[in-house]
């Protein structure tokens, strides 16, 4: 399976010492799978949605800057998307909601018809949503999780009517160790499987 | 009494523009000129903004008694830009943070979101309406008991026709006036 491979965070960071990147990639090597990956932290990715970009949208060519014509390529390329991000309190961080802004323009993501959307991902049937959530699950619930609705239910509604989803959350990653959380969550083990099942 | 307006939008003759028009229009006929930041022209960086621009905004929003928010609704939720404000100027709003962020805002009476959609009021529920949840659950429980909150949301905007946006612009104006007459005790407008 083609793979996107979307990281919107310096993972470095969090508390997790290289072990969820790891967990990533050895699942998806596992899983033998064909992997694109776009790395927005270290591409220093501009979220900004530009006036040109912005004038252009419902033309018929909405693509006219260079990093998104890249993104938009792999994108329409993937049949199974991987988001692996750090929640805000706005939920989805601002490089991924810009990513998704900017690159999941008319005729890349879906079409519109008499503006009327249609599904334009539908090679895409696999999708898995990693998130590691500084609040506790009680909070982020109590909070709707703006974040979640984005990537899952509005993902939805463009890609494969088949599409498998897994969401898959941390809760509270800044206050527990990589131990607590293993065995917690067994968050690690179900990465790996996940993305080595896909 | 200084109402704060923040527009997010990259064209200044979009139909937002002309919200945010109207929004400054009304506020002013109230209590006079609100402070307007229209964070696209004055170069606000969506992940690492200059020091003094994200002082000025600090400054502006410590300050403020009404805030009022216009954008475009794009993916369900903010324009990214408008994530990196919050994400920036309130950047510990959550868990132990809140109370910082609770001071910033202890000053509000009102908290007004006013949006397009390009999409129907079908396809947002189906969405979830993660902006308004958003706005609702986490930047309306930073704000004093006090704080009114109204949501004014424009639908359908691709297939929209003049006639509906007109009827729009008139919307916002009846229903932020309506809410400043009952802040400042002045009688509704008819």
């Amino acid at each position: 399976m083609r793979v996107l491979l979307i990281l919107a965070d310096d993972l470095e960071l969090t508390q997790y010492p290289g072990g969820l990147r790891k967990a990533i990639d050895a699942g998806l090597a596992e899983g033998k799978h064909d992997v694109d990956v776009i790395d927005l932290h270290t591409s220093q990715f501009s979220p900004t949605m530009t006036a040109e970009g912005r004038r252009n949208y419902h033309t018929p060519n909405p693509l006219v800057e260079d990093d998104v014509i890249g993104h938009a390529r792999l994108v329409r390329n993937a049949e199974a998307m991987v988001f692996v991000y750090r929640s805000t309190w706005t939920g989805l961080p601002a490089r991924l909601k810009g990513f998704l802004d900017r690159t999941f323009v008319p005729s890349v993501g879906f079409n519109l018809v008499d503006g009327k959307v249609q599904r334009a991902l539908t090679d895409v049937r696999r999708l898995v949503i990693i998130v590691l959530h500084e609040q506790g699950s009680q909070a982020v619930k109590q909070s709707r999780d703006p974040g979640r609705r984005i990537l899952t239910k509005t993902l939805r509604l463009i890609v494969n009517t088949r599409c498998k989803l897994r969401y898959l959350p941390v809760y509270d990653c800044e206050s527990c160790t990589d131990d607590a959380r293993e065995i917690k969550y067994g968050f690690l083990y179900r990465v790996e499987k996940t993305l080595a099942g896909l | 009494m200084t109402a704060l307006v923040v527009f997010c939008h990259p064209l200044s003759d979009s139909f937002s523009a002309a919200v945010a028009a109207q929004v400054k229009k009304t506020l002013s006929n109230a209590w006079g000129e609100p402070q307007f930041l229209d964070i696209y022209r004055e170069g606000f960086d969506a992940i690492e903004t200059p020091e003094l621009l994200l002082e000025k905004h600090q400054t502006a929003l410590a300050s403020a008694s009404g805030l009022v928010f216009v954008y475009p609704t794009w993916w369900g939720g903010l324009p990214a830009l408008l994530s990196g404000w919050f994400e920036q100027l309130l950047p510990k709003a959550t868990g132990e943070g809140a109370a910082e962020a609770r001071e910033t805002l202890t000053h509000l009476d009102y908290l007004v979101v006013v949006t397009t959609h390009g999409s129907s009021k079908f396809v947002n529920t189906l969405q979830g309406e993660p902006a308004k949840w958003f706005f609702r659950r986490s930047v309306h429980r930073l704000c004093p008991p006090r704080c009114a909150f109204r949501w004014l949301a424009f639908y359908n905007s691709d297939r929209s026709t003049d006639k509906q946006r007109r009827m729009f612009l008139r919307r916002v104006n009846r229903r932020l006036a309506g809410l400043l007459g009952i802040i400042t005790g002045a009688s509704r407008p008819h």
